[in-house]
C-alpha cells in the first residue's frame, strides 16, 4: 500500500476504534444516586457495595453522591425546578408524602408490580408500610430509627444493684439512686432540635398522647398523654435534680458523647444511638444496653399507646423522572436483598433497627437491642408502632411546640405550656 | 493655564462620574429594598403558602399585640444600653491604660485587635464552646478553683444568657473602641497634663478638666458605632444560642430570621424588619443631629 | 523621715506600680486571646482526647489528622468540601474588596476634589447615613427581592451584596484620604497638560496606596465574615462560603469540637496573619477613619 494509503487506513480503523469506544461508553447506563446524611461508616460500606454492584453489572454504572442533610429539602426543590434530578434518592420516609404530592416519585408498586408482591414479605408490615402512601409503594426500607429508647450504663446499674427500670416510676427510682457527684442519674436531650423533640414525642405516644388528632383537624398535644409525659421530664430536672443543669443545651449528640464518658448512668435517645457511639468508639471497658423506653404504670393518654413512633431514614425512592428506571430498580433491588440487608443489621452498620424477618434473626441485634428481639419472637415487635409525625405544617410547629417543652422545663406549669401552644399551632393547622 | 478640553456641562458630568457609583449601589442594595420591605409588610406572603392577599396594617397589629414581641424588644434595649454602656467604660478604661509607658505596650497594643479581625462566626463558636456547661473548659476552670459547686449552665439559665451573649459582643467591639481612645489621648498634647500638674490639679481633677472633653467626642462616635454594631449582632446570639433557652437570649435581628425562615411568614418578617430599621434611623438621625456642625464644613 | 526612707518608699510605690500593670496587662490578654489560644489547642486534640470530661489543657497526643481531615473533606460528623468553601469565600470576598476600592477611589477623589458640585454634600450625607443600615434590617427584603428576580443562590449576587455593605463605610475613609493629599503635585501636573483622569490614575492614586490598602483590606475582612446574607442568599451546598459552611457544620453535629476548632482556624487564620502584618497602618487608618467621621 501506498504511504497515503495506509495513512488514510489507519485512521479510517482509529475511528471505527473510537466510535466503538464511544458507543460502548454510551451503552452503559449511568444511574445517580444523592444520598443525603448517613455516617461515615455507613457511607464507606455504601461505597463498597456500589463497587460490588458495578462489577457485577458491567452494563450499568450507578454513581453515589453525598448530599448535606441539612439542606436536603431545598436541593430537591432546587433540581426538580431546574430538572436536574438523580434516579434515586435515599432519605427519610416521612417525607414521602410531601414528595408525591409534589409530582417527584416514582410509584414501585405499578411500575414493578411482581417483583414488589415478592419482596413484601421479606419485611415487617409496620416498617413496610412506612413507604406506603395512598395506597402505593414508592420506596424499599432498609432499617427504621424508633424512639424512644432508653441508654443504660451496665456497670453503673451493676454497683447500685438495680435492675432496668420497666415503667416510668422505676425510671424515677433509678434516675435519684444512680445519681453521685460523678455522674448524673439520666439525661434528657431538650433543645428545639428535631430529635429531641421526637424522642419526647415518643415517649409521649407510649402514654397515649397524639400530636394530631387521627382525623387531622385538631392539635391534641395538650392532651393527658403529652402533660404526664412532660410532668416526667420537669420533675426529673426540677423536682429530683437528677439531671445536668444545662439539659436545655444539650442535644442529642453532646447526649451520647456525655454518656460515653459515664457522665450519667441513663439517656434518652433514639434506636440510632449505638451507631453514633460506633462512629466515635466505645472506650475500654464500657458496657451498655439499649431498651426501649418504657412506659407508664398506667396509661393515661386519650388514644392507643404507641410502643415507638419510627422512621425509615435511609428508604430507596425512585424519580418519577428518572430516565434508566428498569436499571435503577436493579440497583434497589440489590441494596435491598437479604445479603446486603443483614449488614444493616448489625454485621456492619451497628445501631439501625432492621426491618426484614431475617434482619431481626442475627446475633449482633440480639446484643445490640435484646428486648426489641424479645418482642420479635414474641410476634409483637413494632405493634401498635407508628410512623413518626410527618404532616404539612408539621415543621413550622415543632418548633413552637419545642417552646412549650422548654418553658415547662424552665418553670411554667405544664397543662399551661402545652395549651398555649397548642392553640398557636392550631392557628397554624387552619391556616394551612 | 488649566487645560479643559471639554465645556463646562460635560466637565460637570464628568465629576459626577466619579462621584456617583457608590451612591447608585447604595440606592439598589440599600434604599430599594427598604421600599420593597415596607410594600411587602402590607401583605401577608408565606413563603410556602401561595395565597397573597393586601393586609395593610394587620401584621403591624399583630405584632405589637404580642407578648413575645414585647419580651424580645425588652431584651434588645436591655442588648444595647447595657452593651453600649459596659463597652464604653471597657474601652475607655483599656484606652487609658494602653496609654501608659510599659514595657510591652506595644505587644498588648496589636494584639488586643485581634478579637475584632476575628470573624464573628469563629468568635461565637469558640466562646459558645468554652461556656459549654458540661464539656466546656470555664466551668472546667472555675470547677477546679472551687468557685462553684455544681456546673453553671451560661446558655440556658434563662436569667444569665442573654448577658452572657451580650459579654461576647461587648468582647468583640471594646478593642476598637479602646484604640480609637488610644488615638485621641495620643493627640492630647503633653504640655496641658504639665501644666495641669504644675497647677497642683491631681489625677482625678486631671482627668475630668482636660482629658475628657476631649474624649467627648470619640465617646460619642464609639457610642454611635458601638449601638450600631450590637443592634446587627445576629450572628453572634444566633450562632451561641439561637435565641436562647426559649426566647431569653433573643433579640429583634434573631426574631426577624426566624419569622422568615422557621415561621415562614416573610411580610410579617418585613414589617419586624422596618422595626429594626426604625430604631436605627432613629440612631442615624441623633448622630446626624450631633454633629450638624461638622455636616456644616463637609 | 530620712531621704533614704522617703526614697525606697517611692521606689516601693513604682515596683507596685508596675507590677499591678503587668497583672493587669496579662489579665486583658488572657481574654482578649484565650478563646483563639482555646480553638487552636483544640483543633491539634485527637477524636478520643477531644471529648475528655473534664477538657484537657495540653494536647495528650496531638495530631494534624483533624486539619487533614477538614481538608480533604473526610471528617468524621460530615463529608464537607472545605476547599471549595474557600475557593467561594476568597472569590467573593476577594471580588468584593476590588470592586469597593475601584468604586471608592473614585468616589473619595470625586467628594475630596469636587467641592463645587451641586447636591454634592447631600450626596455624602446620603452616603454616610446609609453605613447604619445594612444587616438585620434589609435581610428580608434583599432576600424577597433577589427571590422574585429567581436571582437568589447566586455567588456573584452576594459579591455585589458585600460591595454596597463596604461602600459608605469606605468611601467616608477614601474621603478623608484624598483631602489629606496635597492639590499641588496634581495641579502642576494638569498645568502640563494632563487630564484631569490621568492625573488622579498616575499620580494622586499611587500616593493614596496605603489608604485603598486599608480600604481593600476592610472590604475583604468584612466580606469573608458576613454571615447572615450567605446564610439565607446560598441555597446549596456548592455555593457555601467559609462561613456559611462553619455556621451549618456547627448547628448540626454540634459535638466534633475538634474538627470545628480546626475549620475556625483556618478560616480565622488568614485574616489574623494579614492582619499582624499590616496592623500598624490598618487600626490607624480604621480608627482615624471613624474619628474623622
Amino acid at each position: 500500500m501506498s504511504t497515503r494509503g495506509r495513512i488514510i487506513s489507519t485512521m479510517l480503523v482509529s475511528a471505527v476504534l473510537m466510535m466503538g469506544f464511544s458507543l460502548g461508553a454510551v451503552a452503559q447506563k449511568k444511574v445517580v444516586i444523592w444520598h443525603f446524611g448517613g455516617l461515615p461508616a455507613e457511607h464507606k460500606w455504601v461505597d463498597e457495595c456500589i463497587k460490588d454492584f458495578n462489577a457485577a453489572h458491567p452494563e450499568m454504572k450507578v454513581e453515589r453522591i453525598e448530599k448535606s442533610w441539612m439542606t436536603k429539602s431545598e436541593e430537591l426543590i432546587s433540581a426538580w425546578q431546574m430538572k436536574a434530578m438523580p434516579d434515586i434518592i435515599s432519605r427519610d420516609s416521612v417525607s414521602i408524602p410531601d414528595m408525591v404530592e409534589m409530582g417527584m416519585l416514582a410509584p414501585l408498586s405499578e411500575l414493578f408490580a411482581e417483583d414488589i408482591a415478592a419482596m413484601k414479605g421479606r419485611w415487617l408490615e409496620p416498617a413496610w408500610n412506612l413507604c406506603n402512601y395512598e395506597g402505593a409503594q414508592y420506596g424499599v426500607p432498609t432499617y427504621v430509627d424508633i424512639a424512644p429508647m432508653l441508654a443504660y450504663n451496665r456497670n453503673m446499674f451493676a454497683e447500685a444493684g438495680i435492675l432496668v427500670p420497666t415503667n416510668w416510676s422505676q425510671v424515677v427510682e433509678a434516675a435519684k439512686k444512680l445519681y453521685t457527684p460523678e455522674h448524673y442519674g439520666i439525661i434528657l436531650p431538650a433543645t428545639l432540635g428535631l430529635n429531641d423533640l421526637q424522642v419526647f414525642i415518643g415517649i409521649a405516644y407510649g402514654n397515649g398522647g397524639r400530636f394530631l388528632s387521627p382525623e387531622g383537624d385538631k392539635v391534641v398535644f395538650n392532651g393527658k398523654g403529652f402533660v404526664d409525659a412532660l410532668q416526667l421530664y420537669v420533675d426529673l430536672f426540677r423536682k429530683h435534680k437528677v439531671t445536668p443543669p444545662g439539659t436545655l443545651e444539650i442535644d442529642y449528640m453532646k447526649t451520647i458523647e456525655l454518656f460515653l464518658r459515664e457522665r450519667t448512668a441513663m439517656a434518652v435517645g433514639m434506636s440510632w444511638f449505638p451507631i453514633v457511639v460506633q462512629n466515635l468508639g466505645v472506650p475500654e471497658g464500657f458496657d451498655y444496653r439499649m431498651a426501649s423506653f418504657p412506659v407508664k404504670e398506667k396509661i393515661t393518654g386519650k388514644y392507643p399507646s404507641a410502643s415507638a413512633i419510627m422512621d425509615a431514614t435511609t428508604t430507596y425512592m425512585m424519580i418519577s423522572t428518572s430516565k434508566v428506571k428498569e436499571e435503577a430498580w436493579e440497583f434497589m433491588k440489590w441494596m435491598t436483598r437479604p445479603e446486603t440487608m443483614r449488614m444493616w443489621a448489625g454485621v456492619r452498620i451497628e445501631g439501625r433497627v432492621p426491618t426484614t424477618h431475617e434482619g431481626f434473626k442475627t446475633p449482633e441485634i440480639a446484643k445490640t437491642y435484646p428486648d426489641l428481639v424479645r418482642e420479635y419472637e414474641k410476634g409483637t415487635v413494632f405493634k401498635g408502632a407508628i410512623s413518626m409525625p410527618s404532616f404539612p405544617g408539621f415543621t413550622e410547629m415543632t418548633k413552637v411546640f419545642g417552646l412549650s417543652l422548654q418553658g415547662a422545663l424552665l418553670g411554667e406549669p405544664v397543662q399551661e405550656a402545652l395549651d398555649e401552644r397548642a392553640e398557636e399551632c392550631q392557628d397554624i393547622l387552619e391556616e394551612m | 493655564m488649566m487645560k479643559d478640553s471639554s465645556t463646562g456641562t460635560t466637565r460637570t458630568l464628568s465629576q459626577y462620574l466619579y462621584v456617583l457609583p457608590p451612591v447608585i449601589v447604595i440606592v439598589v442594595f440599600i434604599i430599594i429594598p427598604i421600599f420593597y420591605a415596607i410594600d411587602l409588610s402590607f401583605y401577608n406572603v408565606h413563603l410556602i403558602k401561595p395565597r397573597v392577599k393586601l393586609v395593610w396594617l394587620d401584621n403591624y397589629f399583630r405584632i405589637f399585640r404580642n407578648k413575645t414581641f414585647w419580651e424580645i424588644f425588652y431584651n434588645s434595649v436591655r442588648w444595647m444600653g447595657f452593651g453600649a454602656l459596659a463597652t464604653l467604660l471597657i474601652g475607655l478604661g483599656l484606652g487609658m491604660f494602653l496609654n501608659l509607658e510599659f514595657r510591652f505596650n506595644s505587644v498588648v497594643r496589636s494584639l488586643i485587635f485581634i478579637p475584632w479581625i476575628m470573624p464573628e462566626v469563629c468568635a461565637a463558636f469558640a466562646w459558645r464552646w468554652m461556656l459549654n456547661s458540661e464539656m466546656g473548659v470555664i466551668n472546667e476552670v472555675l470547677g477546679r478553683l472551687n468557685l462553684i459547686s455544681r456546673y453553671v449552665a451560661w446558655l440556658a439559665e434563662p436569667n444569665m444568657v442573654l448577658y452572657v451573649c451580650l459579654w461576647v459582643a461587648i468582647w468583640r467591639i471594646y478593642p476598637f473602641i479602646s484604640l480609637m481612645i488610644l488615638a485621641t489621648l495620643h493627640g492630647i498634647p503633653r504640655e496641658f497634663y504639665e501644666a495641669g500638674a504644675i497647677d497642683g490639679a491631681n489625677f482625678w481633677q486631671r482627668f475630668c478638666y482636660l482629658t475628657f472633653p476631649q474624649l467627648r467626642y470619640a465617646l460619642t462616635i464609639g457610642a454611635l458605632l458601638t449601638v450600631i454594631w450590637l443592634m446587627n449582632s445576629f450572628t453572634t446570639v444566633f450562632i451561641m444560642t439561637e435565641g436562647g433557652p426559649l426566647h431569653y437570649s433573643e433579640i429583634l435581628p434573631v426574631l426577624i430570621y426566624k419569622m422568615a425562615f422557621q415561621s415562614y411568614r416573610l411580610s410579617r418578617a418585613a414589617a419586624l424588619s422596618l422595626i429594626n430599621f426604625g430604631i436605627l434611623l432613629t440612631f442615624s438621625l441623633l448622630y446626624l443631629w450631633v454633629f450638624r456642625r461638622q455636616w456644616r464644613q463637609v | 523621715m530620712s531621704f533614704s526612707t522617703v526614697h525606697s518608699r517611692q521606689t516601693a510605690i513604682k515596683i507596685t506600680i508596675k507590677v499591678a500593670i503587668a497583672v493587669v496587662a496579662i489579665f486583658v490578654l488572657t481574654i482578649t486571646l484565650l478563646p483563639y489560644l482555646w480553638l487552636v489547642i483544640t483543633s491539634f486534640k485527637n477524636y478520643g482526647e477531644v471529648f475528655d470530661v473534664p477538657p484537657t489543657l495540653i494536647p495528650k497526643a496531638p495530631t494534624l489528622d483533624v486539619y487533614k481531615g477538614v481538608f480533604t473533606g473526610e471528617q468524621l460528623g460530615r463529608h464537607d468540601p472545605w476547599p471549595l468553601f474557600f475557593a467561594n469565600s476568597l472569590a467573593v470576598a476577594g471580588g468584593a474588596a476590588l470592586l469597593c476600592t475601584l468604586i471608592a477611589s473614585f468616589a473619595g477623589y470625586g467628594f475630596a476634589r469636587f467641592t463645587n458640585l451641586k447636591g454634592g454634600t447631600f450626596l455624602l450625607i446620603l452616603i454616610l447615613v446609609s453605613q447604619m443600615f445594612p444587616g438585620p434590617s434589609l435581610l428580608i427584603p434583599i432576600y424577597a427581592m433577589l427571590r422574585r428576580l429567581t436571582l437568589d443562590n447566586s455567588r456573584l449576587g452576594l459579591l455585589l451584596l458585600y460591595t454596597a455593605f463596604v461602600l459608605p463605610f469606605t468611601t467616608w475613609m477614601s474621603v478623608g484620604t484624598f483631602r489629606n493629599i496635597p492639590r499641588d503635585l496634581e495641579d502642576a501636573a494638569r498645568i502640563d497638560g494632563c487630564s484631569r483622569l490621568q492625573a488622579f490614575l498616575r499620580i494622586v492614586l499611587p500616593i493614596s496606596k496605603l489608604g485603598m490598602a486599608t480600604t481593600a483590606l476592610f472590604a475583604f475582612l468584612l466580606s469573608w465574615s458576613e454571615y447572615p446574607f450567605g446564610l439565607v442568599l446560598l441555597k446549596t451546598q456548592s455555593k457555601h462560603t467559609v462561613a456559611v459552611g462553619l455556621g451549618a457544620f456547627l448547628r448540626e453535629f454540634d459535638v466534633f469540637w475538634n474538627e470545628m476548632a480546626a475549620a475556625t482556624v483556618m478560616m480565622s487564620l488568614p485574616l489574623i496573619i494579614i492582619f499582624l502584618f499590616v496592623q500598624k497602618f490598618f487600626v490607624r487608618g480604621l480608627t482615624e477613619g471613624a474619628l474623622s467621621g
